[in-house]
């Protein structure tokens, strides 16, 4: 349930509804009191068997079978509040006409209460909480192996049952067109795996840069699947989680530096090799102000564009061959705004 | 195939040569081959170079590749036809920018931030 919070767990091998009074508190926070009296939790249990029987498909439609398309008015301003703590988007729902009964502290109080669901919520949002009434999906043993793509809703024409491919939108770029194919074997070279993790990583991005609510969610799930039985990607896998972070702050990217993950490396915002060779001291190349953790699969594009010759920018020389010549501060100027302008920095 | 000498292709040529080698760019940085992305810049810089030396129309050429299904070519051939059609040009990269369609977008993004300090000197 948006923005993150699960309405089954795991028992075992089986999945169960959550405890009645809880799947209620939450339902009744967007949905309102009246939710109570709606079919949800039927619903719910209907969706937790047909997960059981592995039909993803007929778990959301049980799901959707409940009922639930309004927001309360209450519900409506509580979302707002927690999209806008979480850095999320609002579902886009209508909500019922009706008085407000809960004051600004009540709205608040709440927060810390989703605040909880923060990682869920961000992951969905990266992977796109599409709304199902927008997005209906064919359901599982579907003609033409359409089963768990996306039907585009009564009046589309035959032979339309794919999602649209999203463009560039108002920039009209290339199409997104479909995520690449997860391959079936492992690819035998590094380079070839390394290619797969950025074209899964990219596709990602841009299907997220696109707004396009649905595909990139499918492929999430499909990835993280493959990434359970296959090592390869298994270890990929977090190099492509990690080009999904939002930029973020001087301060965090620097602080990061002393926590390695997975999928980040250490990178010098002024570039150490050149440095080195002009003999700048050591406590600079190397001290915390030069130092920032970034998604590895940034550091690699961000060092190929310090490394591209004839670039117009300088003259047709390299960006490195460029700050060769220049002193600290335009080196770590030009290093903070490629950090900016490849989205790993926050302007 | 050997490839037809750079002066003896038309300016449509030149500029579909242009494509070709933008594309092969894209494929070089997917694949980490930094070499050969390299060397590749070397061919697309004498593409360039032939069209400059044709004139300002036949730089003109570049400008159907702004709507190219590749960003890499689009990227590039916005980049170069900056002194010939500044606004327009600069619109495509703009455009890639916001697109964050990366990694063409931190290009096009670092390019006008070195446009609009003048470190980028179009001609």
């Amino acid at each position: 349930m948006w923005p993150g919070i699960p309405l089954t767990e795991k028992r075992g091998a089986a999945c169960v509804p959550i405890a009645a009074d809880a799947a209620r508190f939450w339902i009744t926070r967007l949905h309102g009191p009246e939710a109570n009296y709606s079919d949800a939790l039927p619903c719910l249990d209907a969706a937790a068997r047909k997960l059981n029987e592995g039909d993803e498909a007929g778990a959301q439609q049980a799901l959707d079978a409940s009922g639930l398309t309004r927001l309360s008015p209450d519900g409506a301003v509580l979302m707002r509040a927690v999209a806008g703590s979480l850095g999320i988007g609002p579902l886009d729902l209508p909500w019922a006409d009706g008085p407000r009964l809960w004051r600004a502290e009540v709205i608040a109080a709440h927060l810390p209460l989703f605040k909880v669901y923060a990682p869920a919520a961000g992951l969905l949002a990266k992977a796109g909480a599409w709304d199902e009434s927008k997005h209906p999906r064919w359901p599982a043993g579907s003609p033409d192996h359409q089963g768990g793509r996306f039907n585009q809703g009564e009046g589309a024409a035959a032979g339309e049952g794919q999602p649209a491919a999203p463009g560039t939108g108002h920039v009209a770029g290339p199409p997104l067109g479909q995520p690449p194919e997860i391959p079936p074997v492992d690819p035998p070279t590094a380079q070839l795996r390394n290619a797969f993790a950025k074209l899964a990583a990219r596709w990602l991005a841009r299907a997220v840069a696109n707004a396009a609510f649905g595909p990139e969610g499918e492929f999430l799930t499909a990835l993280e699947a493959a990434a359970e039985t296959a090592l390869w990607l298994y270890n990929k896998y977090p190099l492509i989680k990690a080009y999904l972070d939002d930029p973020e702050s001087l301060d965090e990217l620097q602080n990061n530096v002393g926590k390695p993950a997975e999928g980040y490396d250490v990178h010098r915002i002024v570039e150490q090799t050149p440095a080195r060779d002009r003999k700048d001291p050591d406590d600079l190349i190397d001290g915390p102000e030069n130092l920032v953790s970034i998604p590895r699969l940034k550091h690699w594009e961000i060092t190929a564009w310090f490394m591209r010759g004839k670039n117009v920018d300088f003259g047709g020389l390299s960006p490195r061959e460029y700050l060769r010549g220049q002193d600290w501060d335009e080196r770590r100027r030009v290093g903070l705004g490629a950090l900016i302008r490849f989205g790993v920095l926050k302007p | 195939m050997k490839q037809a000498k750079l002066d003896e292709m038309t300016i449509d040529e030149l500029a579909e040569r242009f494509a070709e080698i933008g594309i092969a760019q894209d494929q070089a940085e997917l694949m980490g081959e930094i070499g050969k992305f390299n060397r590749l810049f070397d061919q697309m810089h004498a593409v360039d170079i032939e069209l400059r030396a044709r004139g300002p129309a036949a730089r003109l050429a570049l400008l159907r590749l702004f709507d190219y299904p590749n960003m890499q070519v689009r990227l590039q051939a916005a980049k170069r036809t900056l002194g010939v059609a500044p606004e327009a040009a600069r619109k495509v990269i703009q455009a890639i920018y916001d697109s964050k369609w990366y990694p063409q977008a931190g290009e096009a993004g670092m390019s006008l931030w070195n446009l609009d300090r003048g470190v980028f000197k179009p001609d």
